[in-house]
């Protein structure tokens, strides 16, 4: 072992031959444009399901059995086009993060790590949330119009609620793991 | 094509001439599997082409490099990190036994790839700033691109100087 063993680390690093891959700047081109459609693609997919839960509620505003339970699809589609306009302030995936050369690599992912958290833990407040008042003013007039299908709705409640719960102990589960990636990252340097 | 688009080639063309041969380093030891490689190579001159439409030069061109580079690189392995084997630490490793015999290390090419098994096995920080080290740039530099500070990039270069002699070095036999 001699005192330079470090240099000869690094000089054996630095002497690895070089690859076959040599690519062009208009692959490049064509790769960055096929990661714009992706990512266009994957933002469409997010609105995707809004146009079929808009026209099933529109269809109940428009002949709901009563009046409260056309005022709960009101809301339910209020609501709706409320967590579309959120998911588009909360940011569209982008095909690149705008500060992915400005930022050192411990503050870019520290702030990506941040940003996933921060979501996955507000997402009951705006994703979740807005549903529950439509919802239940919905079941409520279906409860007092059609009192012979209270099991039905019932069930329709419990698995409404069911899916809201699950879906938030699911956010706050991949949340808390992003938030020990961090304490990880916070106690290593 | 307008001047913008022009200088962002002309930089990506500097850029990919200088650094063409640490980012293909660099893709290797982020990324064991050949064909996953080479897309990891291509996602990086991508960033790395798309990051230049936009440089201002608050940084050097090696610091831009390196920081793209190992930003994409490092997101692949976090996104992948439930179906790699468990990453660790210098301090960690430091603290396993290996894997490998030393006697297998006879040659360069087996000494290199024990170091790159080695580098394999790292978290995404310690395996940047052991990254920048063996492209041989200094704790200031190292800690510009990594963010890390200048006293806990000089403990990390020790540990890895210490993690070279240890477990390479010793049954590297010139």
């Amino acid at each position: 072992m001699t005192d330079h063993s470090h240099d000869d680390a690094q000089a054996l690093w630095q002497s690895q031959p070089r690859g076959e891959a040599v690519i062009s700047l208009e692959e490049i081109r064509e790769r960055a444009r096929h990661l714009e459609r992706r990512v266009a693609r994957r933002n469409l997919r997010e609105y995707a399901a809004a146009p079929f839960v808009l026209a099933a509620y529109g269809l109940t505003l428009w002949a709901g059995p009563s009046g409260v339970v056309r005022i709960g699809a009101g809301l339910v589609m209020a609501a709706t086009i409320f967590v579309l306009y959120q998911v588009r302030l909360r940011g569209a995936a982008a095909p690149l993060p705008a500060d992915l050369a400005l930022r050192s690599a411990l503050e870019f992912h520290r702030s990506q790590l941040v940003r996933q958290r921060d979501l996955l833990r507000s997402v009951w407040s705006w994703a979740l949330l807005p549903f529950v008042p439509g919802m239940l003013v919905m079941l409520i007039g279906a409860s007092l119009a059609r009192p012979e299908w209270i099991r039905l709705i019932v069930a329709y409640a419990i698995s409404f609620a069911g899916l809201m719960i699950g879906l938030h102990l699911l956010n706050r589960r991949a949340a808390a793991r992003i938030q020990h990636l961090l304490d990880r990252l916070s106690e290593r340097l | 094509m307008s001047d913008g688009a022009s200088r962002q080639d002309a930089l990506y063309a500097e850029a990919a001439a200088e650094y063409g041969a640490p980012l293909e380093r660099l893709a290797r030891a982020y990324e064991p599997d050949v064909d996953r490689r080479l897309d990891l190579l291509q996602e990086i001159h991508t960033a790395l082409w798309r990051s230049f439409a936009s440089f201002d030069g608050r940084c050097s061109l090696r610091t831009r490099v390196y920081r793209v580079a190992h930003n994409v690189a490092t997101s692949q392995v976090i996104r992948r990190r439930g179906k790699a084997p468990t990453l660790v630490g210098l301090e960690e490793l430091d603290s396993m036994p290996e894997a490998v015999d030393r006697e297998q290390a006879i040659d360069d090419r087996r000494a290199l790839d024990r170091m790159m098994a080695l580098i394999h096995r790292l978290d995404p920080f310690d395996r940047q700033v052991i990254l920048l080290y063996l492209e041989g740039l200094d704790a200031a530099a190292i800690g510009e691109i990594t963010g890390i500070s200048a006293g806990a990039v000089a403990t990390k270069v020790h540990r890895v100087k210490k993690v070279l002699k240890g477990r390479f070095h010793e049954g590297h036999h010139d």
